[in-house]
């Protein structure tokens, strides 16, 4: 099992101070939310292209308030992990690929902390809310939520 | 460098006694360059309000004693002096150099263009706020249709750049310390600068009026535009600390967002009395639950959904966010749902929540 410490160690960041470091980042299949994340499972279209993770995690979303970033990382032994750019838009932001036996980290640099991912083909999709509405005749818009 | 040109140009400062004079001097030079007869009849005003403006140009030229007729005539205010010819034709000898010049006059040193003038904002809420309040029109505030942009200056705060080596580019941006200024022909109104100028900074060459707190831009006699990134705001709203009560009374829906960017939908919801339409346990995130609010006037078109963070924050407290979602939605879950673009039934799967 992977501590907290040691999937924030991955990316060369120590454990907030309000959070526990050795408290162990559970692996799940089913969905699990990070923020304004959110992980599911879900087939993946034939045609899409997978990529391997960068060795240092991949950057999926950056708050630009906070500076704060949710990484997609490989963690441990787990070379096996694929990524594809989603085609289909907000919210989806990427499809991720675990093999059997293998375990994908996803990590905030801050307080939400690190989710294991088990074996399995999920989407991640990001989290939208409907800006302010400005006039009644303004299609009301709707925009990405940072956190 | 062009930022720090902009924003050292935004500090207002009372004009001094020299530069009082220097533009006096660059208004006679434009009269003379536009072969104008110099009256030197300068009127200053504390502001370039309406009412201000109105007086001054009102006041009698001269002070020579009142004949009986005057007298008589005191009973009611002057008349307003009707606008004569001679904005008209400055405003033509300004635009000669346009007329002579192959598009763009360059500017050593300085590039902007018709799209980048980075204070055509602060200028047009000047200019709206003037009109609204029925300033005349015949006046100089730095800008010609946009087109000054190429010496960008705006009234009373100066030129941003040297001015092309033309007399009468140098004599206008001479005379843009003062602020705006209103040109007759027997007297020339001249309000004073500003004595406070607050501002958002949107790109590098792009600032808009700013301040939650106060007003955006304010000269000594009280004359004051409010406006909150942008957005024209009134002043009682903003001294009641943006009360999400007031906002939401507010029947411009610009002024509502506005305030409601101002102060988080959470606050709102609660201060203007937003219904609770339904309430439910957060899958994934114990103990915490969802809550939909509705706005009771059903004016706003969205409903609000309340979620608290599954992990505190380095304070230590669960932090709650509150969100617009379409208004077509009863089940809070359902509603979460939408935010993530996911089937509810994915959603009420969730299992943990960081």
């Amino acid at each position: 099992m992977t501590t907290f410490r040691e999937a924030l160690a991955l990316l060369g960041t120590s454990v907030p101070d309000h959070l526990t470091a050795d408290a162990e980042v559970p692996v799940l299949a089913g969905p699990q939310a990070q923020g304004d994340l959110l992980v599911f499972r879900r087939a993946a279209p034939a045609t899409v292209e997978w990529l391997p993770l960068p060795a240092g995690g991949l950057r999926l979303v950056h708050g630009e308030a906070t500076g704060n970033t949710h990484w997609l990382h490989a963690g441990f032994g787990s070379d096996g992990v694929r990524w594809a750019r989603s085609t289909a838009g907000p919210p989806r932001l990427a499809l991720l690929h675990v093999p059997d036996g293998q375990t994908a980290l996803l990590i905030h640099t801050d307080e939400h902390g690190a989710n294991g991912i088990g074996p399995g083909t999920y989407a991640i999709h990001r989290k939208r809310e409907l800006s302010i509405p400005s006039t009644a005749e303004t299609v009301t818009e709707v925009r990405l939520v940072t956190d | 460098m062009i930022g720090a040109t902009v924003e050292r140009a935004l500090r207002p400062r009372p004009l001094s006694a020299a530069e009082r004079q220097s533009i006096v001097d660059a208004l006679r030079r434009c009269h003379e360059e536009a072969g104008l007869p110099w009256h030197a009849n300068v009127r200053w005003t504390p502001s370039p309000s309406a009412t201000a403006v109105a007086g001054a140009l009102r006041a009698r030229a001269s002070r020579r004693p009142l004949t009986f007729r005057d007298r008589l005539r005191r009973r009611r205010p002057p008349p307003e002096p009707a606008p004569d010819d001679t904005w008209k034709r400055l405003e033509a000898r300004l635009r000669q150099p346009w007329d002579a010049a192959p598009w763009p006059l360059c500017m050593p040193g300085v590039v902007f263009d018709e799209n980048h003038d980075p204070l055509a904002r602060v200028r047009d809420a000047l200019a709206d706020d003037l009109d609204r309040a029925g300033a005349p029109p015949d006046r100089f505030d730095g800008a010609l249709d946009g087109r000054l942009v190429l010496i960008p200056v705006i009234a009373g705060m100066g030129p941003l750049g040297a001015p092309a080596d033309e007399p009468m580019l140098r004599a206008f941006a001479d005379a843009s310390r003062a602020g705006p200024w209103w040109p007759r022909a027997h007297v020339t109104v001249v309000s004073e600068p500003p004595t406070r100028v607050s501002v958002e900074r949107l790109g590098e060459l792009t600032y808009r009026l700013h301040d939650a707190d106060g007003p955006a831009m304010a000269w000594s006699d009280g004359y004051a535009l409010h406006r909150y990134r942008g957005t024209a705001v009134p002043a009682d709203l903003i001294g009641s600390g943006w009360h999400g009560s007031a906002v939401h009374r507010h029947p411009n829906s610009e002024v509502r967002r506005a305030g409601i960017e101002r102060i988080g939908w959470a606050r709102y919801i609660a201060e203007a009395g937003w219904r609770l339409v339904g309430t439910a346990p957060d899958p994934g995130n114990e103990p915490h639950s969802l809550y939909l609010y509705e706005d009771p006037s059903a004016r706003e078109a969205v409903r609000v959904l309340v979620m608290t963070n599954g992990s505190p924050d380095r304070s230590g407290e669960p932090r709650r966010y509150a969100e617009a979602v379409p208004a077509r939605f009863t089940c809070p879950v359902e509603a979460a749902a939408w935010q993530y673009g996911c089937p509810p039934r994915v959603y009420r799967k969730l299992r943990r929540r960081t």
